[in-house]
């Protein structure tokens, strides 16, 4: 990681991707200057539930920017509103721009031209997001006879290509099934084909694992990686596993109720969360996978407000082990913490609390950092045994 | 089958809460379990895990009584399950449920308190007419019957549960002051699952099955739901049936882990050593297959060079829970010959055959050899009290790092 | 597959004989002597006991059902007791008839019925007329529907034909009194699929992917809406083949319902047991036919067939 940070609340966005190097395919429309994505001000409603309140995020050609938030932090509705997919019931204002341009300011039919050359979206379930009753190739070839002008035996080959490059096995003979013939991992292969078809400089993945086992999480993962190294598409991931976040993302952006709460590159997050909320989300992650069984998780307590009732102040100070009096009257703004770290909270965490570097597992962890994890465990379960007490005991 | 009957997993002397003795279940001549046992100590829990098709949903549907083996037996604290669903009820009384999707698992139209005190009633009814299945999971659902007034009444009555006891079940599963007239909708994934654990506890169930209680939940809902589990566990001396595919989580919570593939059971043992040594190579898939803890670790997502050679753990496996596979699917991706135990081009697993002379995962196996074709491996039992079925198992002093246990 | 086919076709002649039991086990609950109804309305005890002599009414129960069942699966339904003539003969006479109307009237029932259903969605503005069409049709009586038809059409404009005869002009009224009184069913399921469809993630994938909205309707929506209309189809079409009998009334069509009516007011046992076979044929073997062409549109429904 190298370069400056940009200070400007947009434009400190994003940092330079892992792979700067690489610059935008010779396929890509429009010119290539200009990040992947480039979302200002977005603000998203429904009626009176604010889903997303006044986010800037941005994602550089090649980054995998992963935006981490649980149910009902907006981080759909951000991605949605980046694809211009949300329906036309929302309220939207801000801008968003891709590969330059400002796809907010384009024409409903201009949009819908160029729109598959621009982002590539891959839904969570593919098994929804696929028409149950057209074979998968021809829903592939689609894009090749819409956008390409192709016929439909051209298309055919096209998407059986493409099939293929996701690494499904027998692509001519998997083209001809329906989707509820293919199995999870295979279908969300299909989508992806769909998605990179016409080498957009943008992917949005909603959570494109989460409904997949972990076998066939690990092999998306692969396969998404293999892309990265391939393509100069910028990726913006959405997911609340901390675990693809650890394996894909150059950059994490934290979402809670509506807001960016933290963002700043991965190892920075990982080993220093300034947010507590972030702090938390690894914690529990890392006693999940080092701690004692039998013994009780490191546990946030309480749950994050609904959409129509977001608190005043911060809105996570309710769950807050650092909350003051100036969290539940003041809202905290996205500041630079250190590096190109950002937090919005009135305390955040400035020096590595040791404890929540995770512990190493598996065969690619050194034996080092699995020392490390060892005063980690009493104080994550003493943690959480006050946090449970306060979850669990009648009020 | 020619293999012998897997030494069940955690018995210590002691009679078994739950003991599935060589169980066998086929769908259409199928199997979705093959030569299944397994055995529950009273107090511990044992942890299923597995990918989706291997067999892990079919174990709880036998375990809650919903369907019988095929041949095999399953035993509750000794005693052998009886045939039919009157006779099932003294065990099911024993039994709690939590399963994995908390939208589904409840009736929309039934309200906290009837929701809660369905098990108690089913119980109340034991002699009487047959309350229909209700509380069965499969069933519970969309069998409501008369005015709620009318089952309220004939709930009390039946079962003389006290709103002061519903509302004392709802605060220790975490919903203090819930009202008891509310509906589920009320409530988020989190808030739904913590209704069906007091559903499950009011009864003080001897032994409770948690079948993916927290797949479709957020993480730090998913850790407090945990944590509500284990603290029942503890306080109740209940003894737990937990199902997962996800093996982090299953061995942090059980004590005993079996690991299932295509309805067989390949591996068991303590949980700490199954989680961080395993010895089949299967389970080793999964354990790999588990996103890393920290960027500088990633190892799934890191590009082509990184993958060669690897056990691409379960390239895409799915099967209907019941075992089934299209066999259109593979005839549509153009017969392929795919051998048992392996899998097709649509993605799908193929279960092996009853009593297949071969390992079922040697389709998959990166260490596979002749042998594992020709033969099924027997189970091994190690002194540490873990068995494993495989001719070329990963010994720890074969180089492989281990994963320092906390524990 | 095959084996699927057999096992319908199989169970489709079990519920065809069980229909076939019950109305022969009805026709002599019903109160009614057929001999009387037949006799001239003078006739002696002498001409009565002759008849039923003739006709085996005379026969116990048992005897009279085992000799029309041993008819019944050498195919013979029997002879008519009014018109002296083979009850297949009468049938086939008027099958056509019935077969056009019906096929006539299931066609303008999808024509108008998936009409109103595409204007509700996607005219959004047009929906609460649309709604108020359909409840005003299905609150009208078919007959009510069938003689405004005539008053209007035949009397005052004298654009169709009144009465007479099964000709390809004088199908348009009866067929579309049909139309109008069943489009409120298929206005309905198009409309929910097309709501349902129109709201699914795989149309929003469409969407993504930058193909028009004609196209999306056309491609994506369209397919995903056919099937329960086809089920529905299938259904209509083996209810109408039993006979329609208040629009054939109305507009003296000679099918298959006037038939029916006519044998039911003479006591006909052998005419009445002849439509309603014949009517349990139709709904079977419609049923599965749409079963069948279910199938090639809706891959889903292909699964049991492994």
């Amino acid at each position: 990681m190298t370069g400056p940070a940009g200070a400007g609340q947009a434009a400190g966005a994003a940092g330079p991707a892992a792979t700067a190097g690489s610059t935008a395919q010779a396929g890509s429309p429009g010119p290539a200057g200009g990040p992947a994505l480039d979302i200002a001000g977005l603000r998203v409603s429904y009626g009176p539930a604010r889903a997303v309140r006044d986010a800037s995020l941005r994602v550089a050609p090649g980054q995998v920017v992963a935006l981490i938030g649980e149910t009902g932090s907006g981080k759909s509705s951000l991605a949605l509103a980046a694809a211009r997919l949300l329906p036309g019931s929302a309220e939207i204002s801000g801008r968003v721009s891709i590969a330059g341009h400002d796809i907010t300011a384009l024409g409903a039919a201009e949009f819908r031209r160029r729109r598959a050359a621009l982002i590539g979206y891959i839904a969570q379930d593919a098994m929804a997001a696929l028409n149950p009753v057209m074979p998968v190739g021809r829903q592939v070839g689609e894009l090749f006879r819409a956008h390409r002008g192709l016929g439909r035996r051209a298309a055919a080959d096209q998407a059986a290509e493409a099939l293929a490059r996701m690494r499904i096995p027998r692509p001519g003979a998997v083209a001809r099934l329906f989707p509820h013939q293919l199995s999870g991992g295979m279908r969300q292969r299909v989508m992806i084909a769909m998605a990179v078809a016409l080498s957009p400089p943008l992917l949005i993945a909603d959570e494109p694992t989460t409904a997949l086992d972990v076998s066939t999480q690990a092999e998306i993962l692969g396969l998404v990686g293999e892309l990265r190294a391939g393509s100069g598409s910028g990726i913006l991931w959405i997911t609340h596993d901390m675990g693809v976040v650890a394996e894909l993302a150059d950059w994490v952006a934290v979402m809670y109720a509506g807001r960016i709460v933290e963002q700043g590159p991965v190892t920075a997050i990982f080993d220093q969360p300034a947010h507590p909320y972030t702090e938390g989300l690894l914690r529990t992650r890392a006693d999940l996978r080092g701690g004692r069984p039998g013994t009780p998780l490191f546990q946030v307590a309480g749950s994050p407000p609904a959409p129509g009732a977001v608190p005043p102040g911060c809105a996570f100070a309710p769950r807050c082990p650092r909350a003051s009096a100036i969290c539940t009257t003041a809202e905290p703004q996205l500041a630079l913490v250190r590096g190109q770290q950002e937090a919005a909270c009135h305390h955040p965490a400035l020096s590595p609390p040791g404890e929540s570097r995770p512990p190493a597992r598996g065969p690619a962890g050194p034996a080092g950092p699995a020392a490390l994890s060892e005063p980690a465990s009493p104080a994550a379960s003493a943690g959480s045994a006050d946090h449970a007490s306060r979850a669990e005991s009648p009020s | 089958m020619n293999a012998p009957a897997v030494p069940a997993a955690g018995v210590a002397g002691e009679t078994a809460v739950l003991a599935f003795e060589d169980v066998r279940k086929l769908y259409r001549g199928r199997p979705a379990l093959d030569g299944v046992s397994l055995a529950l100590a009273p107090g511990t829990t044992l942890g299923l895990v597995g990918e989706s098709g291997s067999g892990k949903t079919t174990c709880v549907r036998l375990a809650l009584g919903l369907e019988r083996p095929t041949s095999g037996r399953l035993t509750f604290g000794g005693t052998p399950y009886p045939r039919g669903r009157r006779a099932m009820r003294p065990i099911r009384s024993q039994i709690g449920f939590v399963l994995q999707d908390p939208y589904d698992s409840l009736d929309p139209r039934m309200t906290l308190r009837q929701i809660v005190a369905e098990p108690l009633r089913a119980r109340g009814r034991a002699g009487g007419r047959p309350p229909g299945g209700r509380g069965d999971p499969h069933e519970t659902g969309h069998a409501a019957g008369g005015t709620s007034s009318e089952r309220n009444s004939e709930v009390m009555a039946a079962a003389g549960v006290s709103d002061e006891r519903i509302s004392e079940v709802l605060a220790a599963a975490g919903l203090p002051g819930a009202p008891l007239d509310s509906y589920p909708a009320r409530y988020s994934g989190g808030g739904r699952q913590r209704i069906a654990i007091a559903r499950a506890l009011i009864g003080d169930p001897a032994l409770l099955i948690c079948d993916e209680p927290t797949s479709s939940l957020d993480v730090s809902v998913q850790a407090q739901i945990v944590n509500l589990l284990l603290a029942a566990r503890q306080q109740r001396d209940l003894s737990m049936l937990f199902v997962s595919h996800d093996l982090d989580l299953i061995g942090r919570v059980a004590d005993t882990l079996a690991v299932m593939y295509a309805g067989q059971v390949v591996e068991t043992g303590p949980a700490a050593l199954i989680r961080d040594d395993p010895r089949h190579p299967y389970t080793r898939a999964l354990h790999d297959a588990i996103p890393a803890a920290h960027p500088a670790q990633r190892r799934l997502a890191a590009g082509p060079a990184d993958t060669a050679g690897s056990v691409r753990a379960a390239e895409a496996t799915e099967v209907s829970e019941a075992g089934e596979v299209d066999a259109r699917a593979r005839a549509g991706a153009g017969g392929t010959g795919a051998a048992p135990g392996g899998r097709t081009a649509s993605g799908r697993v193929i279960p092996a055959l009853a009593g297949a002379a071969s390992c079922v995962f040697a389709e998959r196996c990166p260490r596979v050899q002749p042998r594992c074709r020709a033969e099924r491996p027997l189970m091994i039992t190690e002194a540490e009290g873990r068995t494993y079925a495989c001719f070329h198992p990963i010994l720890s002093s074969s180089g492989q790092t281990e994963r320092t246990s906390t524990g | 597959m095959a084996r699927t086919l057999i096992r319908r076709i199989g169970y489709g002649l079990i519920a065809v004989l069980g229909v076939a039991i019950l109305a022969f086990i009805l026709e002599f609950v019903v109160p009614g002597d057929p001999a009387r109804a037949i006799a001239p309305r003078a006739g002696s005890a002498e001409v009565l006991r002759n008849i039923r002599l003739q006709l085996h009414l005379n026969q116990p129960l048992a005897v009279q059902f085992a000799d029309y069942f041993a008819g019944l699966l050498h195919g013979n339904l029997g002879t008519s007791y009014v018109q002296r003539q083979p009850v297949a003969t009468l049938i086939g006479q008027r099958l056509a008839a019935t077969g056009w109307l019906a096929l006539a009237g299931v066609a303008a029932e999808v024509v108008i019925g998936g009409a109103l259903g595409l204007a509700a969605t996607v005219f959004r503005r047009v929906r609460v007329a649309v709604s108020a069409v359909n409840l005003v049709l299905l609150a009208i009586p078919q007959f009510v529907v069938g003689l405004v038809l005539l008053l209007v059409f035949g009397f005052q404009l004298h654009a169709a034909p009144v009465t007479g005869g099964a000709g390809a002009a004088q199908i348009v009224l009866p067929a579309l009194t049909l139309g109008l009184v069943g489009a409120p069913w298929y206005a309905q399921i198009v409309a929910d699929q097309m709501q349902d469809s129109l709201a699914s993630a795989y149309v929003r994938t469409a969407v993504a992917k930058g193909l028009t909205d004609r196209y999306i309707l056309r491609r994506h929506v369209l397919r995903n809406v056919l099937s329960p209309a086809i089920t529905m189809v299938g259904l209509d079409l083996g209810a109408y083949l039993s006979g329609v009998v208040t629009v054939e009334v109305v507009f003296g069509w000679p099918g298959i319902g006037q038939l029916a009516v006519s044998s039911l007011q003479n006591l006909d046992r052998p005419v009445i047991m002849g439509t309603v076979i014949v009517g349990a044929v139709a709904v079977v073997a419609f049923n599965l036919l749409a079963d069948l062409v279910r199938m090639q549109v809706d891959p889903r429904t292909r699964m049991d067939a492994a």
